[in-house]
């Protein structure tokens, strides 16, 4: 069966040879025939004349044979692609336009698909990757604040002798590491980790070997693997490198392995925020004096694999015995339970929604082209009748006349889509370099034969959906009318007409979707620019340092430094105030553990959270963090146990009363009472998006960890604060060489930062939406243009009949904007109820904010009448003397 | 019934075909034709184009193989043979046809009904 | 607003003259026409001979290149576009060969569509398009589309559109070109009756059967008239 059909098409493609063949056959065939004639004594003419009845038509058997013989399919084809290729030709606007816009729409939806396939599709690149679970630690008692917490050292240990269900578990974090012994000092992004996480993820180091067990003992442990990125970069991809020593914290470390460059690390397991970024493993080299109990210090990322068989709810219930027992052993009042969730789920995270609303939002565009194109097709459906009619009459069926159209549709559908790949390919690169980093497995984004199959049955659906219109509207009409003239072909452009104007109000209603999303992510946008900060944004210069512990292990060595520091800049010009605090405003949470009052009737656990900022007096003056009550602390106070607090601080603590002077108990370190000497504004603390958190501001003699290894000069200037950045970079380098910078940006860049991971997808989706709008203007265009040409005549009419030049226009414009306002308001209800989907992606604005859904609306109805007033101009110069001619 | 002749029914010529290629040997085209006009007498109504598509239809299933060739009045012609495969299909298609006509005797041959009830 | 002696209608010298590619076409060369109130004027000729074009400039659809012309004793060859769609609405009825009813439109709404463009009241709208269509006997189709109508029922529903707004004249050219002999006697029965009932009306034919059945016959030829005759009484 299969051998015939591989004949048959091979006897397609030898078609003329086969013809010749036939043809000797044949006329080998009537010779014969003569001749016994002849030999049964016919006349020569007499002879033929018999030889060719009796053969019967020539042509007649040609066609048999060849219908015997070959695919009759993959002849029509062949026939319908040449005419489709020729009607090409006969008008290249309408056929560049149709493969641009497809192209287009095929290629931004396949670029799009392409993210959300290697974020949310493909399965992480590790192995049996839904056999791998994120462990985080429940302490009941602080749910109310932290409902899940990442994984402590010891309990991690704990896990991996007792829990069973886990054939492996490991943890990892996030670190920094200063580089020195070449030039610059320089900050590297590594991650501390199990020796095991290799092995667990199921992944072995390109080069060299993976970590040892008991490289995570202490002082064993001083050892790393490096990333493919920070190799081809530090080493120029030279394997020699292994065996090598490098400097990190003035501790030498030797390199022992080089990860392959396709080996993912998210964020959620303690990666950099891009891979790219991140540099090196190091083993947990034993426990920091700070990692010793069972409770607290949840600083980990913990990752288990399943063992075979053993379902999620098993596991979880094992891990639960076992946290209950670390609990009672640990004895200091709290609960311990724990939660498993799926990793490939975690390392999506919230960018799930938003992904899919961008290929929600970019499959609008690639609709609104096919709706265009299907309008553009039925406007040539009154003309394709005519031919339809001539080929009718000459006995094709509908079926063939449809089947000629799709033809047409599909290979245009084709070309825009082969042209959309490539397109996409470019779009995927752009998109990958610009996206923010919040958007999941960026670096692993590339069109594999998933996004290939997908870019073709767009296509294929959308060639369907363009495609069945015109179809439609053919089978809905006799051929015959189309070769009669008159008020009937009047009726039979209108048909067309309506389904020209629902396929606007379609195009209208989803812009008017898109266009509202967007419209809304910008408000959000603005409306977190407005935010109220806390913090001056603008003229101010973070400079962010990380002291090597081995120069700067005491205390007075730090403030030393940084005395020095702020010193300094008091001598260059234009520097309004300097300060340094050990976590800057939107530079996340720190130090973040209880405060209360004293007698307070809460429990241990249920006490409030804060975050600790160890800061110098002039901190607040430089940051613009406003004063509201009381005093900053100054030299005079040194050794007084005494904050400053946030406003949040004091009305949670002492609503309606004076807040100076009461004394609050620390829990920063050993519980201290402290007095509080003065109240400042709140600020956004992590996110501009979240609400400000509770902050504690200690003075540097506060206790033994008030001064931190880490920092951030704060600066502020009289001008543009990004002059300050060579000087502030000298000044340090000349204080101590050895000292990197970790960050030296204006705030105000931090700030805008911050918000990328909102300003992309609103970016996109804006791009989007304006296409939309671009697309349904030339649609409402198109519509309108057509209808004033077909109805010349009616125009003239009218003229005649004594409407003037206001009468006509405002008639075309009418018509025209009709279905534009059924899909304006079709867009806006549905955009209504679509907005709740979206509500995670907002911020500040209702899903049915007004000023956005009216702005909208004017914007459509300004854009659709331009896009109806340019054609129902040419209305107003129809000449009513049309009226008098006749055909 | 004489007067007319016979419309071949679908699949009959390809059977014809096949058994005069294997009663006959190598034949051309002509000759096939002829010589299934000889044998039935001239009953059937054939025009001897046909033949040719039904000669590919054989080719394609490989039940009969071609070769161009010359004929006894030194003519050039394509002469066709029947391949091992058609000898096996012929038998099992002529043992079908067999059956068919029994059984379409026994029922032409049930009397009418008398007062047939319409 | 009766012009001296009753007359509706004076064109003094009236040309008009077609510029194309350096050429210089003719299409009326000083045409001096009167149409009184109430009569009924044929303009006869063969095809080319500018009867169109004649026509059109009596209907305002085009103005004439020189000379002058007075609808009613007001002079209308040079007025604004504004103005003279209003003239053509209130002051003239169009009756035409291919009958061009609006084919989207009912019956009832192809009558009544040049009292819309007078922002006439709705009732009184109503009232005239019943009566128009009663008079050219329509009534009972008022709610079928065009399509649904033979040709010479169309062209009774145009009959009435052109008389719903009591123009000063009606202007028909080739009334009968698209029908057949029956229904075209049926329709040139019907101007001579809307004749007989006072109406005014120049039509325009090149068929000398229907020219008789005008008082007066203006006979074009190359642009110019060159004969008149009158229909024997």
């Amino acid at each position: 069966m299969n051998l015939r059909f591989l004949q048959r098409l091979a006897s397609f493609f030898r078609r003329s040879q086969l013809d010749q063949d036939l043809e000797a056959e044949m006329s080998s065939h009537l010779e014969l025939a003569i001749e016994d004639n002849l030999r049964n004594g016919m006349s020569p003419a007499e002879a033929r004349r018999q030889a060719l009845i009796q053969f019967g038509g020539a042509q007649q058997a040609k066609e048999q044979h060849r219908d015997s013989r070959g695919i009759p399919v993959l002849d029509v084809l062949h026939q319908d692609l040449r005419f489709a290729l020729r009607m090409f030709r006969k008008s290249p606007g309408f056929t560049a336009i149709a493969i641009l816009t497809l192209a287009l729409g095929i290629g931004a939806t396949t670029a799009i698909f392409s993210v959300v396939n290697s974020a949310l599709l493909r399965p992480l690149a590790y192995r049996d990757p839904q056999r791998l679970y994120l462990v985080r630690e429940i302490v009941p008692q602080l749910a109310k604040f932290y409902p899940t917490l990442s994984a402590n050292l010891p309990d991690f240990h704990i896990w991996q002798k007792q829990v069973h269900a886990f054939a492996d578990v490991a943890i990892a974090e996030s670190t920094t590491a200063d580089l020195t012994g070449h030039d610059e000092p320089e900050v590297l992004h590594g991650v501390r980790a199990s020796a095991n996480i290799f092995s667990v993820l199921g992944t072995h180091p390109a080069l060299g070997r993976t970590f040892r067990p008991e490289e995570d003992d202490s002082g064993r442990g001083r050892v790393l693997i490096l990333t493919d990125a920070f190799w081809r970069n530090r080493f120029q991809g030279d394997p020699s490198a292994i065996g090598k020593t490098i400097t990190l914290d003035g501790v030498p470390h030797e390199i022992v392995g080089i990860l392959p460059a396709s080996f993912p690390f998210p964020q959620v397991l303690g990666g950099a925020d891009s891979y790219s970024r991140l540099a090196f493993f190091k083993p947990l080299n034993g426990p920091e004096s700070y990692e010793q109990s069972l409770i607290g210090e949840f600083d980990f990322a913990a990752v288990a694999r399943l063992s075979p068989g053993v379902t999620q709810d098993q596991a979880l219930a094992e891990l639960n015995v076992v946290q209950s027992q670390i609990a009672r052993r640990a004895n200091e009042g709290v609960d311990l339970l724990g939660t498993l969730l799926p990793l490939e789920t975690e390392v999506v995270g919230p960018a799930r929604r938003g992904l899919l609303f961008l290929l929600a939002a970019v499959g609008a565009v690639l609709l609104i082209v096919c709706a265009n194109l299907a309008s553009l097709l039925l406007a040539r459906v009154p003309g394709r009748m005519r031919e339809a009619a001539i080929r009718a009459s000459l006995g094709a069926t509908q079926a063939r006349i449809i089947r000629q159209l799709l033809t047409e549709t599909f290979l245009l559908s084709f070309a825009g889509g082969a042209l959309g790949i490539w397109i996409a390919g470019f779009a995927v690169k752009w998109l990958v370099r610009l996206a923010p980093p919040g958007i999941p497995r960026l670096d692993e984004v590339n069109m594999d034969a998933r996004v290939l199959l997908f870019a073709l049955a767009i296509s294929i659906a959308a060639a369907s959906f363009f495609g069945v219109f015109p179809a439609w509207r053919i089978t809905r009409s006799q051929p015959v009318d189309a070769l009669k003239s008159g008020v009937t072909a009047t009726t039979e452009s209108r048909r067309t007409r309506r389904l020209r104007e629902s396929l606007v109000s379609f195009e209208v209603g989803l812009t008017t979707l898109l266009l509202i999303l967007a419209g809304l992510l910008i408000a959000s946008l603005g409306q977190l620019l407005r935010v109220h900060t806390g913090f001056t944004v603008e003229n101010v210069l973070i400079a962010g340092v990380d002291l090597p512990p081995q120069n700067y292990s005491q205390p007075a060595d730090r403030l030393h430094f940084y005395d020095r520091v702020l010193a300094g800049l008091q001598s260059l010009p234009g520097i309004q105030a300097a300060g340094w605090v050990s976590i800057p405003p939107l530079g996340g949470e720190g130090s973040v553990t209880g405060i209360n009052i004293p007698g307070a009737p809460q429990t241990q656990a249920e006490t409030p959270i804060a975050n600790y900022r160890p800061v110098s007096p002039d901190y607040f003056s430089a940051m613009g963090i406003a004063l509201l009550q009381g005093r900053i602390f100054g030299p005079a106070d040194h050794d007084r146990k005494i904050v400053v607090v946030s406003q949040n601080v004091a009305e949670r603590f002492w609503p309606g009363k004076n807040p100076i002077g009461q004394i609050c108990i620390t829990q920063w370190g050993p519980d201290v009472p402290a007095e509080v000497v003065g109240v400042v504004g709140d600020i956004r603390t992590v996110q501009l998006d979240m609400p400000p958190l509770m902050m504690v501001y200690v003075p540097t003699w506060f206790n033994t960890i008030s001064v931190p290894t880490s920092a951030s000069i704060v600066l502020r200037t009289v001008r543009g604060p990004a002059i300050y950045a060579g000087p502030v970079r000298d000044l340090i380098r000349n204080i101590d060489p050895d000292v990197p910078l970790t960050t030296l940006r204006p705030m105000s860049q931090i700030v805008s930062h911050s918000l990328d991971a909102r300003r992309f997808p609103m970016f996109l989706a804006m791009l989007f939406a304006l296409s939309s709008l671009l697309l349904a203007a030339l649609g409402i265009f198109g519509v309108v243009g057509y209808s004033v040409e077909q109805r010349r005549q009616e125009l003239g009419i009218r003229m005649a009949l004594g409407a003037n030049l206001q009468d006509l226009l405002r008639m075309v414009l009418r018509q025209g904007m009709a279905p534009v306002i059924v899909g304006l308001v079709a867009g806006v209800i549905t955009a209504v109820f679509a907005g709740r989907l979206i509500g995670s992606l907002l911020f500040g604005v209702s899903a049915n904010d007004l000023l956005t859904l009216a702005t909208v609306a004017f914007v459509v109805v300004a854009v659709a009448l331009v896009a109806c007033y340019i054609p129902a101009c040419r209305a107003t110069r129809v000449d009513p003397m049309i009226v008098l001619r006749y055909e | 019934m004489s007067d007319s002749k016979l419309d071949l029914l679908q699949g009959t010529l390809d059977l014809m075909v096949l058994q005069t290629l294997a009663a006959m040997g190598s034949l051309h085209g002509y000759g096939i034709a002829r010589r299934i006009e000889q044998v039935s007498g001239n009953e059937v109504l054939l025009n001897q184009g046909t033949i040719y598509a039904s000669l590919v239809r054989l080719q394609q299933r490989g039940w009969i193989s071609a070769e161009w060739g010359t004929s006894d009045n030194n003519r050039k012609a394509k002469f066709y043979s029947i391949t091992k495969a058609g000898r096996k299909q012929l038998s099992e298609d002529a043992a079908y046809w067999q059956r068919l006509s029994l059984v379409m005797n026994r029922v032409l041959a049930m009397p009418e009904e008398e007062g047939g009830k319409s | 607003m009766a012009s001296p002696n009753g007359m509706l209608i004076k064109m003094q010298g009236v040309s008009k003259i077609f510029f194309t590619d350096e050429l210089e076409t003719h299409a009326l060369s000083a045409i001096d026409l009167e149409i009184k109130k109430g009569e009924y004027l044929a303009i006869a000729g063969p095809s080319g001979c500018g009867k169109s074009t004649l026509l059109a400039i009596l209907g305002l659809l085009d103005s004439p290149t020189e000379g002058n012309y007075f609808l009613n004793g007001k002079p209308v060859s040079s007025l604004k576009l504004s103005d003279r769609s209003r003239i053509r609405n209130r002051e003239i009825g169009f009756i035409f060969q291919a009958f061009n009813l609006i084919g989207d439109l009912t019956v009832y709404e192809n009558v009544e569509l040049p009292l819309t463009y007078r922002g006439m009241a709705s009732a009184e709208r109503k009232e005239k398009v019943q009566a128009a269509l009663q008079r050219v006997e329509m009534a009972h189709r008022s709610k079928h589309y065009p399509a649904q109508l033979s040709g010479g029922q169309q062209q009774r529903v145009a009959v009435a559109r052109a008389l719903v707004g009591d123009p000063l004249i009606l202007l028909a050219d080739e009334p009968t070109g698209n029908l057949d002999s029956k229904n075209g006697d049926a329709v040139m029965d019907l101007l001579k009756e809307l004749h007989a009932n006072g109406a005014t009306i120049c039509m325009v034919t090149h068929d000398p059967r229907y020219a008789h059945h005008a008082e007066r016959t203006l006979h074009l030829f190359d642009g110019r008239i060159v004969e008149q005759t009158l229909a024997p009484v």
